[in-house]
């Protein structure tokens, strides 16, 4: 199964997030939160991705898609705390991988321009949803229900 | 076993190798990053070798003459392959194809959809779904000898 939608409106307010994760509770949690050693390698990896780009002369992710992808791995670790593969596409795009096993995933790609693309393989089943803006797709079930389905089997 | 020229036939178990030449492609722990199986916007053929018919050595050959061909303005280096086989390969609508060259008889390429040609959320999907049906092989290493 293939699901592919874009979603036009803006996030606001995100009362009903599953998440529940703003910019500036990241920026606070950075400050006070003992981060747990999975996350906070995560974290590490995230920014060797710059070193990366430069090694490969690709495009370096935008300083936007780097504040979405510290939210999106906060989100992802509040639920599901296992090592994530951090990954650097052409054109900027972070890509963030949680691993299921063989042949199942979920990858989460925050793009240089704020848009965010949620791709979910479940033994070669596959379905994602493309949102505007990383809030939108934190402010959705989409990734919480994949990353629960992931740790289920 | 030295060699053996491949059938064009592509067996579903038969072990297919994308040529690493990036450490980067794979991440510290040996999984396979989906960018090793992720090509340009709208290419939808993805080389890979067939290892089940030559040694090792033989194809760490072949992978160190592709870096060298790579090496256009700085060093390329093959670091081993991701490994998966024909049967995952070909999910989803890809296709295995043998397409030997004259000084690589094992080549072949998976073929991705032609939506993904014109997709590239597609074209991510089939690098996702392969890099997690496929695994880390190290080339071997021709300076360790048995004594």
């Amino acid at each position: 199964m293939t699901q592919d939608k874009t979603h036009k409106g803006r996030a606001s307010g995100l009362p009903n997030s599953p998440f529940l994760v703003t910019p500036e509770q990241s920026s606070k949690d950075a400050k006070e939160e003992r981060l747990s050693a999975p996350l906070a390698n995560a974290l590490r990896d995230l920014h060797e991705l710059i070193a990366e780009s430069h090694e490969e002369e690709i495009a370096p992710p935008s300083e936007s898609a780097m504040a979405d992808a510290k939210r999106v791995l906060r989100a992802i670790y509040d639920i599901l705390p296992r090592d994530c593969v951090m990954d650097l596409f052409p054109e900027g795009v972070i890509a963030i991988t949680v691993p299921g096993g063989f042949n199942r995933s979920v990858m989460v790609l925050c793009e240089s321009d704020g848009g965010a693309l949620c791709s979910v393989n479940m033994n070669g089943e596959h379905r994602r949803k493309r949102y505007l803006h990383a809030d939108q797709l934190l402010s959705d079930s989409f990734l919480c229900e994949a990353l629960h389905e992931l740790e289920r089997e | 076993m030295a060699y053996i020229t491949p059938p064009q036939y592509i067996s579903p178990n038969e072990t297919l190798g994308r040529g690493v030449f990036d450490s980067n492609k794979v991440d510290k722990k040996g999984k396979v990053r989906p960018r090793a199986f992720l090509e340009r916007r709208g290419e939808v053929n993805i080389s890979v070798d067939r290892l089940d018919f030559a040694e090792p050595e033989e194809m760490a050959k072949l992978g160190d003459r592709a870096a060298i061909g790579r090496s256009v303005g700085r060093k390329v280096t093959f670091y081993g392959w991701a490994v998966i086989t024909a049967e995952y390969a070909e999910n989803n609508g890809r296709r295995v194809v043998a397409t030997p060259l004259p000084d690589n008889l094992y080549h072949t390429d998976i073929i991705l959809p032609d939506s993904a040609a014109e997709n590239r959320d597609e074209q991510i999907r089939h690098a996702q779904e392969l890099a997690d049906a496929s695994l880390w092989r190290e080339r071997p290493d021709f300076t360790k000898t048995d004594e």
